[in-house]
């Protein structure tokens, strides 16, 4: 590293310097980082049948688990996700520095365009296997689980009518389940298809610089958006007309949660926080029953997948914050609407737990024989 | 190679450039013509390899 | 290299513009030469240097994939060439040669990217299928 403090010395017109110091404290972090990340090898995604053939966790062992077991098997099952995403920051950190060093090889300002092509297209490249593969098992999840709304709750409906259950088969026939499935389809059909063409759209903005293509990427996730604002709007719509879950809602812990929920996952937070609170007081009814086994291999599928999203979002957000303080605004400008696509693929995984949560909870609890009316 | 190179040229270059004045002065424009290109010749010749091998260099190093 | 030797490299480019404003007015070929030849030494002087930069560059690119490690250095060097090429060109008020030099290095850049590129549209064509 020695030589390249004094090499900063040396062509150090102006701007530079300061990057190539700031590559320095980079690089030492990254030399440090990388070897250890490089050694691990992601572990296959399980299969969400898999869990539900063989659920990790029953309701008897959940009964007896304490607080310290149970973030103990949280975090076995979080832990394995975070490898690759951190090789992949390394990856586009050293991506990164590489090219500003290069650019300041580079003799002057006007061949920074056609470098900076290269630049956008490798961390394109870089991210593009690992955002891929979650795009695609955030779209396979969701068409089960959409799956499951759509094929499962009619039959299981039919069978509590047949069984004298008919309070619960009201529910899930009524428009709670209506309006669950609707959303299910709209998010399936068109808005994950959106979020691939965002995603392309993006980087083919990036890597062409063209401005009016930028701004038809930034309208297309404007629409889509909407569109989810809107599903979730009138989901929560409808949560409210169907308020027999949400009773104890004013809770310290909920607050909390719900901050960091509509603060980290992009429009339906505020929707998810509201019905965290339907949720919670469904969980309450259903705790120690088959319920919650139930509830908690959901959880079981959903964790892993959702703690994927969230740090690919964060590393490609990072890796954005990174390229813009080198300087590399248009790379940045690409990892960051990567981030934005891959939160948009947060927002339909937690719209889809929530879905599936109450659907499953509201049947579960207005199934057990009146308990609550 | 080094800055003596470009005093070479320059001693070259200003050589050439009085002895062009002079015979083109003494009404010799032919001479002071192929004096020239005799001078420029040798610089060429000296600055040749050295470029070559700059240009080396750097396809080694670029990877080019 | 040190920080002192930024004074010679100062002092070398001085020296040469000296001596070509010198030269111009006598023969403007000499004057074109000797900046040449500045130039020349300076690169050749700095290379080494930056060589310790590039070695140091390539230790860090086992955590890239080699074939944009080796894209962007060679983006650098044609830059480098081009960038020469053309301001030698603009010395001598041939602008027009010196656009097409940079032209051929823009190419030359993105020649060099063209299988960088086509993974992009691989990756596409995945992406929306």
């Amino acid at each position: 590293m020695e030589p390249t403090t004094s090499m900063s010395k040396q062509h150090s017109p102006r701007v530079r310097a300061r990057r190539l110091l700031a590559l320095l404290a980079l690089a030492a972090v990254l030399t440090a980082v990388c070897p250890a990340f490089c050694a691990e090898e992601p572990d296959t995604p399980p299969e969400i049948q898999q869990f539900l053939e063989e659920p990790g966790l029953s309701a008897e062992e959940f009964s007896s688990l304490s607080l310290p077991e149970m973030l103990a098997m949280i975090w076995e099952s979080v832990s394995g996700e975070l490898m690759a995403p951190v090789k992949l920051l390394g990856q586009i950190g050293a991506l990164l520095l590489l090219a500003a060093a290069a650019l300041t090889f580079a003799p002057s300002d006007r061949w920074r365009q056609s470098m900076e092509l290269l630049v956008v297209a490798g961390c394109f490249l870089l991210s593009a296997d690992s955002t891929l593969t979650l795009v695609q098992q955030v779209s396979a999840a969701i068409s089960d689980w959409r799956l499951y709304l759509t094929g499962f709750l009619p039959i299981f409906a039919g069978v509590m009518v047949s069984c004298g259950q008919s309070a619960g088969a009201l529910v899930c026939t009524g428009l709670f389940f209506s309006m669950a499935s609707f959303s299910a389809q709209v998010i399936c059909g068109v808005a994950m298809p959106l979020v691939k063409v965002y995603l392309a759209l993006n980087s083919a903005a990036g890597i062409s610089g063209v401005s009016p293509l930028q701004e038809a990427t930034q309208g297309l996730i404007r629409c889509v958006r909407s569109l989810l604002r809107g599903v979730s709007v009138g989901f929560a719509t409808v949560l409210s007309l169907q308020s027999t879950l949400a009773a104890q809602s004013d809770n310290l812990a909920m607050r909390a949660g719900g901050a960091v929920l509509s603060g980290s996952i992009p429009v339906v937070g505020a929707a998810a926080q509201d019905a965290m609170a339907s949720v919670l007081a469904g969980l309450r009814v259903v705790k120690g029953s088959l319920g919650f086994a139930a509830i908690a291999v959901l959880a079981g599928a959903f964790l892993p997948l959702f703690v994927r999203c969230l740090v690919m979002r964060l590393v490609l957000a990072a890796g954005g914050l990174l390229a813009k303080a080198l300087g590399l605004t248009r790379s940045g400008a690409v990892l960051e609407g990567a981030s934005e696509g891959v939160g948009l693929c947060l927002s339909f995984l937690v719209f889809f737990f929530m879905l599936v949560v109450l659907s499953t909870a509201l049947m579960i609890a207005t199934g057990t024989g009146g308990f609550l009316g | 190679m080094d800055i003596d190179l470009v005093f070479k040229i320059a001693a070259i270059g200003i050589i050439v450039a009085v002895l062009n004045q002079l015979l083109i002065r003494s009404g010799r424009e032919d001479q002071a013509m192929m004096t020239t290109l005799a001078g420029l010749i040798v610089v060429l010749s000296m600055m040749v390899k050295e470029i070559s091998d700059l240009f080396i260099t750097i396809k080694a190093l670029f990877n080019l | 290299m040190s920080a002192a030797q930024i004074g010679a490299v100062a002092g070398v480019a001085i020296v040469t513009v000296i001596l070509a404003v010198l030269l111009r007015p006598y023969s403007p070929v000499y004057a074109l030469l000797a900046s040449l030849a500045g130039t020349v030494v300076l690169l050749a002087w700095m290379l080494p240097y930056a060589a310790q930069t590039l070695q140091w560059l390539e230790n860090v690119s086992p955590y890239l994939r080699q074939e944009e490690f080796l894209c962007l250095v060679r983006a650098a060097g044609i830059a480098l060439i081009a960038q020469t090429a053309q301001d030698l060109c603009k010395d001598a008020g041939m602008t027009a040669m010196g656009a097409k030099v940079e032209l051929a290095g823009r190419c030359m850049i993105l020649l060099s990217a063209l299988p960088m590129l086509r993974q992009v549209v691989d990756v596409w064509s995945r992406l929306l299928r």
